[in-house]
């Protein structure tokens, strides 16, 4: 909440490619809580679109979103760090989901469920 | 004496012999000229070899060689013209022959000439560079006799009409006059460089082949079985290759003969033959058993003896694969058909598992009959190609390793080899049928998996003392072995040590017993019930008896994990166990001992009204049933208090009491199954048995799961339906055997890339089980968790060790 009422005085516009990921795998950090190196994943729903604001086409951060929100899967209950920074590099690489190979794809599983589901959408 | 004024003097030879002008040099031609005639009337006898070479000898020298030369073609024109007029007249059916005739006719006159005319060739030929004479003699014979219209066409037209007959099944007359055709025209090419046979012969010849054959091929498959069209291609082959050796076709004509037969005979027709209803491969395929089957010892049984139809429908797919193998490419359709009848095969008899109709032993015998006959089929019928068994074999595991169940039912059968199906087999016949369980068991993918059960099954049997015979245990862990090294059978043979050692220590106990015997306890009655009809403790009074007890201590690292707490024992049992754990500790310090109630059985004596008798039951039943000396009635509830077995067992175990053909208590609720909490357990007095010991069975788990809403797996349960879950312990043990591989591999790499690493995980564990890409990828992620690993910045393919 801290950063939430701290984010809008942050512009982040300006920043290049490099610091802004930087600074996105410190949002991360910073909202870590007690022990834990995960965040909750209704923390990350909300966290998420703040901070990619105008960094990602809108429909990839809200399809990402719908996604956390449906999946039943109890594994996701917590993002790690690897999800959460992921995302970020595969949506960057990756702007089209259709030319996504999940056989050989060596990001996490979590994206590849992603993908499926997205694409599952699609039709 | 010589005179020394006078010298030899050598003076230069001079031209003795006359120039020989043109007159002269004709009249020398004129008179070869009829001596060329005579030879070729065949009256050669009459002339001086001798005189004709100097005559010839001396135009050459005479600078007359070309007179010579024109002089002689000439006049092997004109012979040749009125050999080819009077030819081209004949009629066809002595054509062949006459041409033949003046083949060699012509043959044996231009010998003769070129004998005569040697020098000339030698000389004026070589430096003018024309043709030698009797290349010239051939060249002529082409031009003027074979190339004439009435005799080209039609000679071909019967070498042709001939050889058709003869394919027809009809007698023709001579093949040696074909065969001195072909002959002719392979000189006659040879000596002027034309193309005469292959032109004139041999691209109409292989024409009319393909054509027939395409035909006949088509029309004889229309009508008759794939065997039979196999036979008859061979037949024909045959035929034709000792046609071409008969004819004495070149090899230049082999080569493509032999290639337009095999496509047309085989090739085109390659599918059908495989599809061919009632008598294509893939028919054979499926009826192709060898026949075995007769009594179990005959395993690998003789081919075709005990079934001949069998056994031909074997032989008749080797004949079709003689005939394809003369096409490689062709062969894959068979290797193909084959791969498909195992697979539909493998998938029906996994179906009828399924739907219950066959046990999980059936299932296994239908592999290993199934294995046979297929293997049976790769030997004879496609002797034993390198290829075929190699497909043979992934096509095996491609139906097999859909699911674990191939693991589970290979354990079961396993199993009942070992508890029953070997009794009274000799050591030779063990290991065979051992054997068999090992070729099944190569074809698993998740070989822990039958680990896992095999080693429950063991346990079961070993604790039970259900085995058939030490012997046969110990060759199949020594097979295990073999197979698949010394680590996956370490636990194993840790259980058989256990069970060594325990009886060792049970005499070691029963020593220890006669000089300290176990106190007396006093039996604590409940609330006074005292001496009582419906007493189930036989002895009446209050002192008691030491309880006798046997116990098999065992490693519990080596064992299937048990991890249920004791249940509440009665006091005597309790004192027993007392008394060995104090034996047991002082021999062993340091050890700590766990009881497992969930094992066991106890004899112990009943009265039921006048009848008293010896039930031996499991443990848990013998606490329920020792409650019923305190009360009559109880209900689940109490019983469960009391005793404080588990739910789940303790339903079964109850039920297992009250069967209709063992009712030993008698259950408040109707049907089978427990209604709930406050079901009502009552003695059943009036219990009958014919025998004075009864066994209680246990009813299966399946039957007392269905009384409970829960779940019915877990690692002790007993499926025996060959399912196909993953047990979770299998499920645990990979997820660490992974993260192991995984870990190592990075620490030896220090940097991988994705594929990479997956391929190496992949293959250090292929021996154990087969692990899915994405299974290893989430395990990946764990350890990037957990700072074992990190992904490259640059690059997100590229995983690094983190020290």
């Amino acid at each position: 909440d801290k950063f939430k009422a701290l984010l809008p005085s942050l512009e982040t516009g300006f920043m290049v490619h490099n610091e802004f990921r930087d600074f996105y795998k410190f949002s991360f950090q910073f909202n870590r809580q007690g022990t834990h190196k995960t965040l909750e994943k209704d923390l990350v729903i909300m966290l998420a679109p703040m901070i990619l604001k105008d960094r990602l086409p809108e429909e990839r951060m809200s399809s990402f979103v719908e996604f956390l929100n449906q999946t039943t899967d109890k594994s996701y209950d917590r993002i790690t760090l690897d999800q959460w920074m992921s995302f970020y590099d595969f949506s960057k690489e990756c702007p089209n989901l259709n030319e996504y190979d999940e056989e050989s794809s060596a990001w996490p599983v979590l994206i590849d469920d992603f993908v499926d589901y997205a694409t599952g959408m699609q039709m | 004496m010589v005179d020394p004024q006078k010298k030899i003097v050598i003076k230069n030879f001079r031209q003795r012999s006359r120039q020989v002008g043109p007159e002269a040099a004709s009249k020398i031609w004129s008179s070869l000229s009829s001596a060329i005639d005579e030879i070729h009337n065949r009256n050669s006898s009459t002339l001086s070899f001798e005189e004709l070479y100097r005559n010839a000898y001396n135009l050459v020298i005479q600078k007359h060689g070309t007179l010579l030369y024109d002089g002689v073609s000439d006049k092997l024109t004109s012979h040749l013209l009125s050999a080819a007029e009077h030819l081209s007249t004949t009629p066809e059916s002595t054509l062949l022959d006459e041409l033949s005739h003046c083949f060699a006719e012509h043959v044996t006159t231009m010998i003769m000439v070129k004998d005569i005319l040697m020098y000339m060739d030698r000389t004026y030929v070589a430096q003018h560079r024309r043709k030698p004479v009797y290349d010239l003699g051939l060249h002529l014979y082409r031009l003027t006799v074979w190339e004439r219209s009435g005799v080209q066409n039609r000679c071909t037209e019967l070498l042709l009409q001939s050889i058709s007959h003869e394919r027809s099944g009809l007698l023709i007359d001579d093949r040696s006059l074909l065969r001195s055709i072909i002959s002719m025209l392979l000189q006659l090419g040879a000596a002027d460089g034309s193309n005469v046979y292959e032109r004139d012969f041999e691209s109409v010849f292989l024409g009319t082949t393909q054509e027939f054959y395409r035909t006949e091929s088509m029309n004889f498959l229309a009508e008759n079985s794939a065997s039979e069209y196999v036979k008859k291609a061979e037949a024909r082959l045959e035929e034709e290759a000792g046609r071409s050796v008969a004819l004495g076709l070149p090899q230049t004509t082999d080569g493509p003969l032999r290639h337009l037969l095999e496509m047309e005979l085989v090739e085109r027709h390659a599918a059908t033959l495989v599809q061919m209803e009632n008598s294509g491969f893939a028919v054979l395929l499926k009826h192709g058993d060898h026949g075995h089957g007769q009594g179990r010892g005959k395993s690998d049984g003789d081919s075709g003896s005990n079934s001949s139809d069998n056994g031909a429908k074997v032989a008749e797919m080797a004949a079709m694969y003689n005939l394809f193998a003369r096409v490689p490419s062709s062969v894959d359709f068979l290797r193909d058909a084959l791969c498909e009848r195992v697979k539909a095969d493998g998938k029906a008899l996994i179906a009828d598992q399924d739907r219950g109709e066959t046990s999980p032993s059936s299932f296994i015998k239908g592999l290993l009959a199934m294995r046979s006959k297929f293997t049976n089929i790769a030997e004879v019928a496609f002797r034993g190609e390198k290829k075929v068994l190699k497909r043979l074999k992934e096509s095996f595991e491609d139906f097999l390793n859909a699911d674990t169940r191939a693991a589970n039912c290979l354990a079961i059968y396993a199993d009942e080899l070992l508890k029953s199906g070997l009794r009274g087999a000799s050591e030779e016949e063990v290991h065979t049928r051992l054997n068999m369980v090992i070729l099944i068991f190569r074809y698993l993918s998740d070989k822990d998996v039958f680990e896992s059960y095999y080693k429950q099954h063991l346990a079961r049997r070993l604790l039970a003392g259900r085995s058939v015979s030490e012997e046969a245990e110990r060759i199949m862990v020594s097979q295990l072995k073999a197979e698949c090294g010394y680590q996956f059978t370490s636990k194993l043979e840790g259980m058989f040590n256990d069970m060594r050692i325990s009886r060792d220590i049970r005499e070691a106990y029963k020593t220890y017993k006669r000089t300290n015997p176990q106190a007396q306890s006093v039996h604590n009655e409940q609330d006074g019930q005292g001496v009582n009809s419906d007493n189930l403790n036989s002895d009446a009074k209050k002192i008691t008896k030491p309880v006798e007890i046997e116990v098999d201590v065992l490693t519990a690292g080596h064992w299937p994990s048990q991890n249920t707490p004791s249940c509440n024992l009665p006091d005597q049992i309790q004192g027993a166990i007392d008394h060995f754990t104090e034996f047991y500790l002082k021999k062993h310090t340091g050890r700590k001992l766990s009881w497992q109630s969930s094992t066991g059985s106890v004899e112990m004596q009943a009265t039921f009204g006048d009848s008293t008798y010896r039930l031996i039951v499991s443990t848990y039943q013998m606490c329920i049933l020792i409650l019923f000396n305190g009360s009559n009635v109880l209900t689940l509830g109490q019983i469960k208090t009391e005793t404080n077995i588990p739910d789940m067992e303790l339903r079964r175990h109850l039920i297992s009491l009250c069967t209709s053909k063992h009712r030993i208590l008698r259950k408040g609720s109707k049907g089978k199954h427990i209604s709930g909490d406050n079901d009502t357990f009552t003695l059943n007095n009036s219990y009958k048995s014919q025998f004075k010991r009864v066994k209680i069975p246990l009813v299966s788990m399946k039957e007392a799961a269905k009384s409970n809403a829960g779940k019915g797996g877990g690692p002790g349960n007993k499926d025996a339906n060959g399912s196909s879950k993953l047990p979770p312990l299998v499920e645990e043990e990979r997820r660490h055997l992974v993260e192991a591989a995984i870990v190592r591999i990075m620490k030896a790499r220090k940097t991988l890339q994705h594929n990479d690493l997956i391929a190496e995980v992949t293959k250090q564990l292929t021996v154990r089980f087969v692990p899915p890409p994405q299974f290893i990828k989430k395990r990946i992620e764990g350890l990037i968790e957990r700072d074992y690993l990190e992904r490259s910045e640059q690059d997100h393919r590229l995983y690094q060790y983190v020290a």
